[in-house]
């Protein structure tokens, strides 16, 4: 029989008992026909005795044959299996009652009862069997073998008023009593006991069968342990592969990865609503599942406060998952606000920790009190990690974009001062060359006419000569071109002063009077007092100024239609900056030609010295201003000068 | 040049620079031309042209008014006078609008001063040319103008190559009436031959469509 509960012992394989209690039946038939030559009566008992016998094989080979077939189909599910196996144990062995415990490395917990009083139930489910207690069951675990007691009411452990043992004959009515250990490789799983209600000891055979069933029970015990262990590993598997892809699909949507993380927490652990609350300082996302339409509301302003009014609060004071398995039954719980609108009983916290410091808490809810178990807090520990890695990961990526964003926004600002710098000096180099080549064209001409003019018979010396005056002309102009800007750009860094703008405007305005009278225009000007200093080149200011007023009277000249008006205007520009405008009436310049009429070549013609609008744009630039024009009202142009004011001064004009 | 009755060509010289005006001035007056040098654009729209040949030299960029943009003004009001562009930058989209609207040349400054007289007298021939063509379709157009009306009919019907019968029975008159309208259109017109009565009908624009 040991062999048998062997054979149908194998971890992983209960399907196989099967077909090894029917090759034992043919072997049992075999032996009873084998004894034969006795007298009549004997051989009649004898018979009867073997029948019997071969009955008791064949229905407990049917018994175990049912519970190997339960627990491959039970799918980790003990209740049935435990059942099934006491009610084939007592009825097999003549026993009345059976209890099944299992043990959790501190004491016997029960598991499964057959023909049990209610009363023996209750007090055995609120009080395990402890190891220090000299009950039967106990000795029996020390042991790892079977205890056969033939009454217990006789026994030592009922005598010195054991509770678990006087419970068994007192509530239990036990009397006889055989207890099994569950072992699993030689380790303690558990118990299995049968008792009589009479003072009747078990037969050796009964003792066997009880030891059969017990193997069974620990196979059972293993094998749902091992089913559930797997179940428990490829949902974690199923979980964390779902949460990696979503972490790894929307890296930057924090919000999308923390919303699904929660549902799948939810889901895997049976709750009914479930939170991630950020600590504000570390991330912001919150998300939430389940409840009612204002749950995110409701809930979303519980903050960490410290305290105990909460699960969250304790659960960040702790560190580790919290539970409160009925927050009505609390008398620490405070959010009964909050607790009233959601309608959860059973909460559980579970902490996201980062390098041990709580920095988010994921909060599962039950509608009833039905708290979560070991597994499902170990899951939602999981899912904690994973957020966790999650958070991590969206925040160093996030961090790594802005810093990529700034690189870039660098290299572009670089980019533009390098492109600013070569139109600078393209705009230079071709304002020169303008203006050099008008005195050189005179020159060429010049020389041409004189040589035509000696050429004539008589040669004409008359115009020989004011050829030649205009020529020694043209190569002063031409040479006065370089003095201007050697004088506007030379060493122009060390000319830097502090400049009253109004001043400049008016010096400038004076200056060019009489060429703005030659040409019927008037003049207003409207200078803001109180304005601050500005640093500057004065001579390149004034040029700036000179250049902008030439334009608007270049652009006045060639229209007749209007009245002429030139208005100068200086103000503050926000943030202790000056502008000047110069406002022309004439045409306007057209929206399409706005920006490009400070390139290098579309300069209106200069005259004189005048540098072009691209050579006043540079020396702005300069300067740490901007140069812009625009549309002005009703007609006619605006050209407007930004300036940075001096730190801390006001006018004193 | 050529011809002795020819009246003197003029040069007109636009640019806003005073100095340049003069240089050029004195250069086209070395070689015997008439020079008028203006500052600004508007100003030679104001001046009535002078008889003989005549052409332009301008500068590309004028304040206010574009040189191409006076070109084309020019050509919206039918003013046909060649123009020689002078630029202070290597503008080559620039040149290449000029070119196609019919510039004689563009010169940068600074320039070779034959290079300025060459253009311009290049210029100053593609006028006298015009000048000539136009000349001579007002002096056909003046002969066409002594035709009777039945006469400048037979010379649309002549040189579009009908038989003086065709004629006749069209106009609904004799071939001899014909015969005679026609001896006074050659007459009149001065012409040599048919061919050359075909000639002048293309040139006037009366030539009627061959049946």
């Amino acid at each position: 029989m040991r062999r048998r509960a062997k054979a149908g012992s194998g971890p992983g394989k209960p399907v196989r008992g099967k077909s090894v209690a029917v090759r034992r039946r043919r072997v049992a038939s075999a032996k009873a026909v084998r004894s034969r030559p006795t007298p009549a009566s004997r051989r009649e008992s004898e018979l009867a005795r073997l029948k019997r016998e071969r009955k008791e094989i064949v229905d407990q080979q049917h018994a175990t044959a049912e519970v190997l077939q339960l627990i491959s189909d039970s799918s980790g599910d003990l209740e049935p299996v435990f059942a099934s196996i006491l009610a084939s144990a007592v009825q097999l062995c003549d026993a009345h009652n059976g209890v099944i415990n299992r043990w959790d490395g501190h004491a016997l917990h029960l598991a499964a009862t057959h023909n049990m009083p209610e009363a023996f139930i209750e007090v055995r489910r609120n009080s395990p069997y402890r190891l220090e207690e000299n009950s039967a069951t106990v000795r029996l675990l020390k042991r790892k073998g079977p205890i056969h007691i033939a009454d217990l009411a006789n026994d030592q452990a009922y005598l010195a008023g054991n509770p678990s043992t006087v419970a068994a004959v007192e509530l239990g009515g036990v009397r006889t009593a055989l207890a099994v250990p569950l072992l699993k490789e030689n380790e303690l799983v558990g118990s299995f006991t049968v008792g009589r209600r009479v003072v009747r000891p078990f037969t050796a055979r009964q003792i066997k069968i009880v030891q059969t069933f017990a193997a069974q029970a620990a196979v059972a015990i293993e094998n749902a342990r091992l089913l559930h262990e797997l179940q428990e590993t490829l949902q974690q598997q199923a979980a964390a592969a779902e949460v990696l892809k979503i972490v790894s699909r929307s890296t930057y949507d924090l919000q999308a990865v923390l919303d699904t993380l929660i549902e799948l927490v939810a889901r895997q652990c049976g709750a009914d609503l479930a939170a991630i609350h950020p600590e504000r300082s570390y991330f912001s996302a919150y998300s939430i599942y389940g409840g009612p339409e204002d749950h995110k509301q409701v809930a979303g302003g519980v903050a960490f406060e410290p305290g105990d009014g909460s699960v969250m609060a304790r659960t960040a004071r702790e560190g580790r998952p919290v539970q409160v398995a009925d927050v009505l039954a609390d008398p620490g719980y405070k959010l009964h606000e909050v607790q009233q609108r959601l309608g959860y009983r059973t909460v559980l916290g579970v902490p996201l920790l980062r390098e041990g410091r709580p920095v988010g808490i994921i909060v599962l809810m039950r509608s009833t009190v039905r708290p979560f178990t070991e597994q499902q807090i170990v899951l939602a520990q999981n899912f904690a990690a994973q957020a966790v890695i999650a958070i991590e990961n969206t925040r160093l990526l996030t961090e790594l974009r802005w810093r990529t964003d700034e690189l870039i926004r660098s290299v572009e600002e670089l980019e533009r001062e390098r492109n600013n710098k070569l139109m600078n000096l393209e705009a230079m180099v071709a304002s020169i060359s303008h203006e050099v080549r008008q005195p050189l064209a005179s020159i060429a001409s010049n020389g041409g006419a004189a040589l035509r003019f000696l050429g004539h018979a008589p040669p004409n010396i008359g115009e020989v000569r004011l050829a030649l005056n205009r020529m020694v002309n043209d190569s002063h102009r031409a040479s006065q071109v370089f003095d201007n800007i050697r004088a506007l750009f030379g060493k122009a860094d060390r000319e830097y002063e502090p400049i009253d703008i109004n001043d400049l405007v008016r010096g400038v305005l004076n200056s060019l009077q009489r060429e703005l009278d030659d040409h019927g225009i008037e003049t207003g000007h409207d200078l803001a007092s109180d304005l601050p200093l500005v640093t500057g080149h004065r001579g390149q200011l004034q040029e700036v100024l000179i250049n902008l007023i030439r334009n608007a009277i270049e652009a006045m000249h060639a229209d007749d239609s209007n009245r002429r008006l030139l208005q100068l205007r200086t103000g503050p520009h926000g943030g202790n900056r000056i502008f000047v405008a110069v406002e022309d009436s004439g045409p306007g310049i057209d929206a399409v030609q706005l920006e490009s009429i400070f390139d290098a070549f579309v300069t209106t013609k200069a005259q004189g010295m005048g540098l072009g609008l691209a050579l006043s744009r540079m020396i702005i630039d300069r300067h740490a201003g901007q140069l812009s024009a625009a549309p002005a009202e009703p007609r006619g142009s605006i050209f407007r000068i930004v300036l940075p004011g001096r730190p801390g001064s006001d006018a004193n004009s | 040049m050529s011809a002795p009755a020819e009246p003197q060509p003029t040069v007109f010289v636009i640019d806003d620079d005073a100095d340049l005006r003069e240089a050029l001035s004195s250069l086209f007056r070395s070689v015997g031309l008439q020079v008028k040098a203006l500052a600004t654009a508007p100003e030679f729209l104001q001046i009535k042209l002078p008889e003989g040949p005549t052409c332009l030299v301008l500068d590309v960029r004028l304040p206010g008014l574009s040189g191409l943009d006076f070109q084309a003004e020019l050509s919206r009001t039918k003013i046909d006078i060649p123009i020689v562009f002078m630029t202070g930058h290597g503008d080559i989209p620039m040149t290449v609008r000029a070119m196609k609207a019919g510039a004689v040349e563009f010169l940068p400054k600074p320039f070779r001063d034959q290079d300025m007289l060459d253009a311009v007298q290049t210029a100053l021939e593609r006028d006298r040319g015009r000048r000539k063509s136009a000349g001579e379709t007002a002096k056909l157009r003046a002969s066409f103008d002594t035709l009777t009306a039945r006469e400048q009919e037979i010379m649309g019907l002549v040189t579009a190559g009908l038989m003086n019968k065709q004629i006749a029975g069209q106009l609904g008159v004799s071939e001899i009436t014909v015969k005679v309208h026609r001896g006074n259109v050659m007459r009149k017109m001065n012409a040599r031959s048919l061919a050359d009565l075909v000639r002048m009908a293309d040139a006037l624009g009366v030539r009627r469509a061959p049946p």
